[in-house]
């Protein structure tokens, strides 16, 4: 084992209710984490279909062939993005419900929250049930951010500024 | 000096333990008995901090609070260890929480019970388990150390073992409060008995008055209790028709 790992097993101890299986949550976290990126992708196939559908018009006849057309506007940036980032939002809420799963941990097999109360460190307790469930919904809740901003420089260069409907922003 | 006065827990309107005093100085073992619902555990619990009470509750003069929680430890027939941790992680986590534990102690007593170091708790029997809740109350390094029936499900030589060996580890000023219905087990072992019912004490006596006035802890139990002899046959006489 690396000491990168053995360092990162020890900080999730140290950050996690004592003997709490924290593997599982982050297997589950990140498989949520993968399917929301996956559905955040999605965003592109919608955006392909639109510029190809709206910008671009059949020519008469059956030619097969698409040409541009100059008076055509693709729908505005935050109709193609909504929705595609509901995932990150799921996954954020979620982390309630990790909050949740961390307190009531203490009454599972024993009620070692009897121990956790009476510890000198007040904070204790609520640190170690609040802190992975803050960080991975501020993980989550920035990845998506971070995912509606690229999607939103994409919208912007790959569109055509003819194209682009007037008063466009990132929300 | 471990003070209650005028301790009253209310359990939505029902009463758990009604206007409590109690002072319990350092080096006491107090037994505390009742019948069940009498009122022992929730007295424990709001000495501990569990539960919101009416009155006032100190420790050497000071409202127990996080400046002084560590010197009260708590051992629990409803266990509060982690069970998934093993004791070596538990020895860690109580080190790292409990700046005076006493790890010659836990070492020694952990030997002596033959507990597997290594093994996740809820892989142990209940009776170990119990020992080893007792194990991280006496270990812990406090002074007052509260016991709500600790033993049950051990078996009898168990409990002989551990009362002995509690007698022989307890330093002059540590305290312990032990609450039990295991009167006969313990009556050599405490030095002073207290006695709830109905939520309020009933009864405060120490061993020596009562080996002085020629009475068992039983028989003051009984007394103090009112307890008719002759009920279970008036009962069974009843429900038999016999005359």
């Amino acid at each position: 084992m690396t000491e990168r790992k053995e360092e990162m097993i020890r900080w999730m101890d140290r950050n996690t209710p004592p003997g709490y299986p924290w593997r599982s949550t982050l297997v589950a976290t990140v498989w949520g984490g993968v399917f929301a990126f996956l559905w955040s992708l999605t965003f592109f196939t919608k955006y392909h279909n639109l510029y190809y559908n709206v910008l671009f018009e059949w020519l008469p006849g059956a030619s097969g062939r698409r040409v541009f057309n100059e008076n055509a506007v693709m729908p505005e940036f935050v109709e193609i993005a909504d929705g595609k980032l509901t995932g990150f939002v799921i996954l954020t809420v979620a982390m309630i419900g990790l909050v949740i799963l961390h307190y009531t941990y203490h009454y599972q097999g024993s009620k070692s929250i009897y121990l956790m109360k009476r510890l000198p460190k007040k904070t204790e307790l609520w640190r170690r049930c609040l802190t992975l469930p803050v960080i991975l919904a501020l993980g989550s809740a920035a990845v998506a951010a971070g995912l509606r901003v690229l999607f939103y420089v994409f919208y912007m260069t790959m569109t055509p500024e003819s194209a682009i409907p007037p008063g466009q922003w990132i929300w | 000096m471990l003070e209650i006065k005028d301790v009253t827990k209310l359990y939505s309107g029902r009463r758990g333990i009604a206007s409590v005093d109690l002072a319990v100085g350092p080096g006491e073992i107090v037994g505390l008995f009742g019948e069940n619902g009498a009122g022992k555990t929730t007295l424990l619990k709001c000495i501990l901090g569990y539960f919101k009470y009416h009155g006032e509750i100190t420790l050497d003069g000071a409202p127990i609070n996080t400046k002084n929680i560590d010197r009260l430890a708590f051992a629990t027939c409803e266990h509060s260890f982690f069970p998934n941790m093993s004791p070596a992680d538990h020895k860690v986590f109580y080190q790292m929480n409990f700046p005076k534990f006493n790890e010659r102690r836990f070492e020694g007593l952990m030997e002596f019970f033959e507990l597997p170091k290594n093994r996740a708790l809820k892989q142990f029997s209940v009776g170990q388990q119990n020992q080893f809740e007792v194990i991280l109350a006496l270990s812990q390094g406090a002074d007052y150390i509260l016991m709500d029936e600790p033993f049950a499900g051990n078996d009898v030589f168990n409990r002989e073992d551990f009362y002995k060996v509690l007698l022989g580890i307890l330093e002059p000023n540590e305290t312990i409060i032990l609450s039990t219905h295991l009167l006969e087990e313990v009556e050599s072992f405490i030095g002073r008995a207290v006695l709830l019912r109905k939520g309020k004490i009933v009864g405060d006596v120490t061993t020596d008055e009562l080996e002085e006035s020629g009475r068992s802890l039983m028989d003051f139990v009984k007394q103090t209790y009112h307890y008719e002899t002759d009920r279970v046959i008036k009962a069974l006489s009843k429900m038999t028709d016999e005359e």
